[in-house]
């Protein structure tokens, strides 16, 4: 068996409609000196008397940062001169599957994560999603993510009967826990009565349905077992990994199916040694880039039994096995950064630093990020604290 | 950081680079045979049956290829699933709102994503049979099926627009030529045989000249409008103001138009402004009113 | 390094390379490779567990182009992880299933780079590369004569330009072996001073024959660990050690630190931990990423440490043709093809197939025991990879 590795150091910055004032760098480079208040940070490049970061994985997009090769303005900022970097163009959480993988090869010891991305630059996030369809059989209809998010919602609330009001539930209770996450200000508290008043953007998704714009930065600090418990008291252990990618075409797949999620879920619960998952976490992070993705993600990892979730909004699930305790994506991250904002977030309340969100007590958590048109891709993680 | 926002330059930059796909054997021979013979082909793969649309020349499910294992499928299909696009983006190809729907062609196995039209919003539904309408103009691309026509059973009658689907902006109007026969008739209808509207010797004494139609004539063809087109089918107006701007003489083209000013959220009405105006483009008439848009219970 | 276990290249694929693949869209040509890599192994894709994706997103402006590029890949319902890093990206996504591997989260990991540079607009893509507030109005692409006329200043125009052109021309006619290679000249060394002359400008004294091509094509390569490639195959290429090394965006802001390659850097590191003390000798060949033959000519002395004219006489002297001591690039190496995400890959897909014997009409006619390959690419970075033929 592999060694055990630790996540040893969190920090992420607000996130915002439009941070006019920083530079994608600049957000890094925060999120890096608080870093460096959790724990001693030197770069090790390739030198064996020093012990230190020995690989950075950046995660970024090319296409939102109009930069090819945008991690290329990283280095400077993320300590790679004459060291590695390496820049995970997928989901933000890929780069906790890559950082486990880079130390459990033995090859490296210390990794930093850091993930950044500024929605606000482009002059709409659906005309980077866009170009993610085909050229010639799915762009030229006009296909964004909000328009197959649209078509996924219309499939899901057929299949499970989960109504406008339960949706409207979910975005008003994200709104509370929202206000009080000090890394989302900014957005309002709403009533559900107010979600429901909102406007239709893509039929079943309401205008209020869908996550903000928005810009950020979240980084990490990884080491193997050994160094883990040197440099830091509370070391979160990465306990299981998974993903899965499901066809391309829309039509080529059942869309409410959550074919992809399920596979994820499976091999990071096979991988954790998890078998029953709805007692299995005590925090539950999910990427709900829209109001339904919160249930629909939930029945697809497992933890609530298919087509019940509308019930188990009534019945007020997500407060009894404490689904998005920080706001979730609804709150706002910018598309690449959800999930890996999702295991921070888990990550901050296994170390009991979630404020006024925290959940006493809590020892394990599952957290999960989504990429592609309609959920193609997804990437599940799990973590405990001793 | 305390910078204001004056002090922080925005650089606007714009990445303009082109672009050229390249469609591949495969998706050439599809878009061709759309283009040429308005015909939509699949690709079967003989491992696992299925038939797919678009076209790709490896069965991602078996790993096979399947690039020359050519059918046909039809024209017609059945909706599968759909969204209502509101949202406006440069890179949809039709105005928002918009039906893109999931149309599962017979004979095929996989829906394709597409425009579909010839329905209501408020009324698109899963289940509906659909037919491909070829685009006028060739784009060499998917869009040389301009959409999906929705076909087949047809409701009994064609309801207008349920408040949901009315818009402030939307319009509608109706047009016709006022001849002496109407004028006529009208008086007839309306026991109004004034003869400022019959007589040309009288009407000669009066400050018009000639005679002049019924002020009612061209304002009752606004009727068409709002009962038959916008909202339509099944509407109830109960309230009509107009003030009269100009006579309307034999032989004047009337156009009556109407279009939503507000959408009434308590009640669920609309405000319409009405116009009339004639050939020379002279106001005729103006005025407002109320309308019910169909209700719920005449949807059954 | 202390590595978990140990991992094994055992199926190489790749497309043809060209500057116009017209017939096929970026999934069929992607298509080519993996299926070319799971014949070579003897494998399906079913015995693939994980999927590695590379490539530059500007050059063809597809978001997230693994997505659609599942249909090509097989890698609905696996595994999947994107990674790029620029011109180094094939060497990357080769550490990445080496780690993915090493780790025992995968047994079978297959590696993906492509690039369909024919659809965009490289030297535009590039540019877009430069930062937009400082220096995008500088840009270039990747076009520069400082390298020319840095090794002309120490070496007189005379002996540099005839090296660098001798370079051209022998990896021309290594390309002439390998059919999948974009250009192939048929050049002659009594050619060398008309080119010298009457090749195109592009910067200074680097010429249109220095430069590497534009070219559409993809690489893949399959990975294992020891258990599944002895399953697999007899003679697997051994994954010894490999080092990333990157140079900062903005050159000399370290200002006084003395100005190392990043080549160079990579080398003295990945020998010392290895023990190699001679890799001239110790080394039997040798896949370089060498964007253009100033480059080729100029990095060989980083790669191998030389401090003197050394690596101009391995030219001189025919050492580094295929049947010479020390063979670079009998592919052709980057002059011949660049399909940007795919290239580094095929340095090390290169090299594996030389270690395993199988590179066909331009394997070397030597055994190879341990041989070299690297990856280039953003403001000089390295990556360098030690390939051997017995396992570790
Ligand atoms: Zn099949």
């Amino acid at each position: 068996m592999a060694r055990r590795v630790g996540i040893c150091a969190v920090a992420q910055t607000t996130y915002e409609r439009d941070k006019w004032n920083q530079r994608f760098q600049g957000m890094a480079l925060d999120v890096l000196e608080a870093l460096r208040q959790q724990v001693d940070i030197k770069f090790s490049r390739h030198r064996p008397e020093v012990q230190g970061i020995d690989m950075t994985i950046s995660v970024s997009d090319d296409i939102f940062d109009a930069r090819t090769i945008s991690n290329n303005a990283m280095t400077d900022v993320l300590g790679a001169h004459f060291g590695c970097e390496e820049k995970v163009a997928q989901e933000g959480i890929q780069a906790l599957y890559y950082g486990l993988a880079a130390i459990q090869s033995g090859h490296n010891d210390m990794v930093l994560i850091m993930g950044h991305c500024k929605e606000s630059q482009c002059a709409s996030r659906n005309m980077v999603t866009h170009v993610a369809f085909d050229p010639f059989f799915t762009r030229p209809v006009g296909l964004d993510f909000c328009a197959a998010a649209g078509l996924q919602a219309q499939a899901y609330a057929a299949k499970s009967g989960i109504t406008d009001a339960q949706l409207a539930k979910i975005v008003a209770r994200c709104r509370k826990h929202a206000a009080q996450n000090p890394y989302t200000p900014g957005l309002e508290e709403l009533t559900a009565e107010a979600v429901m008043a909102s406007d239709m953007l893509a039929d079943p998704i309401r205008a209020l349905h869908a996550r903000p714009v928005s810009d950020g930065a979240v980084g990490m600090v990884l080491a193997a077992e050994e160094i883990a418990v040197k440099i830091c008291d509370k070391p979160i252990w990465i306990t299981g990994v998974g993903n899965s990618m499901d066809h391309f075409f829309l039509g080529d797949r059942d869309l409410a199916s959550n074919r992809a999620l399920k596979e994820a879920a499976q091999r990071t619960y096979k991988r954790a040694g998890i078998t029953d998952p709805k007692t299995a976490f005590d925090i539950i992070e999910i990427s709900d880039q829209y109001a339904y993705q919160l249930p629909m993600w939930m029945e697809g990892l497992g933890m609530v039994d298919e087509g019940k979730a509308g019930q188990w909004i009534d019945d007020n699930g997500p407060d009894k096995l404490h689904v998005n305790m920080s706001g979730g994506m609804l709150a706002g991250n910018p598309l690449i950064l959800g999930g890996l904002v999702r295991a921070a977030e888990a990550a901050l309340q296994l170390r009991g630093e979630a404020g006024n969100n925290q959940v006493k007590n809590a020892k394990t958590a599952l957290a999960h990020g989504v990429m592609g048109p309609a959920g193609q891709f997804h990437s599940v993680i799990t973590l405990e604290r001793n | 950081m305390n910078t204001a926002k004056d002090d922080c330059f925005v650089v606007k930059g714009k990445l303009a680079l082109p672009y050229q796909y390249f469609a591949g054997k495969t998706g050439s021979r599809f878009i061709i045979s759309l283009r040429d013979e308005h015909k939509i082909r699949g690709l079967k793969c003989e491992k696992c049956g299925k038939v797919f649309v678009p076209p790709r020349s490896t069965c991602d499910i078996c790993f096979e290829n399947i690039a020359d294992k050519w059918v046909d499928v039809a024209n017609t299909g059945t909706v599968t699933g759909f969204t209502i696009i509101r949202y406006e983006e440069p890179h949809q190809p039709v105005k928002p709102p918009y039906v893109l729907g999931l149309v599962k062609l017979d004979g095929a196995d996989t829906p394709i994503a597409h425009i579909v039209k010839g329905v209501a919003l408020s009324k698109m539904a899963v289940g509906l049979k659909v037919k491909a309408v070829f685009a006028k103009k060739t784009t060499n691309s998917i869009m040389d099926i301009d959409h999906f026509q929705v076909v087949g059973d047809k409701p009994k009658f064609e309801l207008g627009y349920s408040y949901e689907e009315l818009e402030v902006g939307m319009s509608a109007s109706f047009t016709k030529t006022i001849s002496e026969t109407d004028v006529y008739l009208f008086a007839g209808i309306s026991g109004d045989f004034n003869p400022m509207h019959l007589n040309e010797e009288f009407a000669k004494l009066t400050p018009f000249g000639t005679r002049i139609a019924h002020g009612a004539l061209p304002q009752s063809l606004i009727a068409p409008v709002l009962g038959m087109k916008l909202p339509g089918l099944g509407t109830v107006i109960p309230e009509i103001t107009v003030k009269f701007r100009k006579p309307t003489y034999f032989g004047d083209t009337i156009t009556a138009v109407g279009e939503v000013v507000e959408k009434i959220e308590k009640k669920k009405w609309v405000r319409m402004e009405l116009r009339w105006t004639n050939q020379k483009d002279e106001l005729v008439a103006e005025g407002s009113c109320l309308a019910i848009p169909p209700a719920a219970f005449l949807k059954k | 390094m202390k590595k978990n276990r140990n991992v094994g290249i055992i199926g190489v694929g790749q497309s043809v390379y060209s500057s116009h693949r017209e017939e096929v869209n970026q999934p069929e040509m992607i298509h080519e490779a993996v299926a070319e890599a799971l014949a070579h192994a003897g494998m399906t894709i079913d015995d693939i567990d994980c999927i590695v994706h590379g490539n530059m997103e500007l050059f063809e402006m597809v978001h997230q182009p693994d997505c659609w590029h599942s249909l090509g890949i097989g890698s609905v319902g696996k595994e999947t992880l994107r990674v790029t890093t620029g011109g180094t990206t094939g060497a990357t996504i080769c550490a990445t299933a080496d780690y993915l591997v090493a780790s025992g989260l995968h047994d079978v990991v297959l590696a993906v780079g492509f690039e369909k540079l024919q659809e965009g607009h490289t030297t535009g893509g590039i540019t877009n590369m430069a930062d937009p507030l400082w220096a995008r109005q500088l840009q270039t692409g990747a076009l520069t004569g400082m390298t020319a006329a840095a090794v002309i200043e120490e070496f007189g125009e005379e002996r540099a330009k005839k090296a660098s052109m001798k370079y051209r021309i022998i990896m021309d006619k290594h390309a002439m072996k390998n059919k999948k290679a974009h250009r192939r000249l048929g050049l002659e060394f009594d050619q060398a001073d008309d080119l010298m002359v009457n090749s195109p400008a592009l910067v200074g004294e680097l010429r249109m024959i220095h430069m590497c091509s534009q070219s559409d094509g993809a690489c893949a390569v399959i990975f294992a660990s020891e258990e599944k490639a002895k399953q697999f195959r007899k003679n697997p290429a051994w994954i010894k050690d490999h080092i990333t090394v990157h140079r900062e965006e903005s050159f000399g802001c370290f200002g006084d630190e003395p100005f190392v390659l990043s080549h160079r850097y990579a080398a003295e590191k990945l020998f010392a931990r290895n023990g190699i003390k001679n890799p001239r000798k110790e080394i039997d060949m040798f896949e370089m990423y060498d964007p253009s033959s100033w480059w080729g000519l100029d990095w060989l002395r980083e790669f191998l440490l030389f401090d003197g004219d050394e690596h101009l006489k391995m030219v001189e002297n025919d050492e580094i043709t295929i049947d010479g001591d020390f063979p670079i690039n009998p592919s052709g190496g980057v002059t011949a093809s660049n399909p940007i995400g795919a290239t580094a890959l095929v340095r090390v897909a290169e090299a594996a197939l030389q270690i395993m014997g199988e590179a066909g009409e331009h394997q070397v006619p030597k055994t190879v025991n341990q041989a070299l390959a690297s990856g280039f690419g953003g403001t000089l970075w390295t990556v360098l990879f030690l390939l051997t033929r017995e396992a570790p």
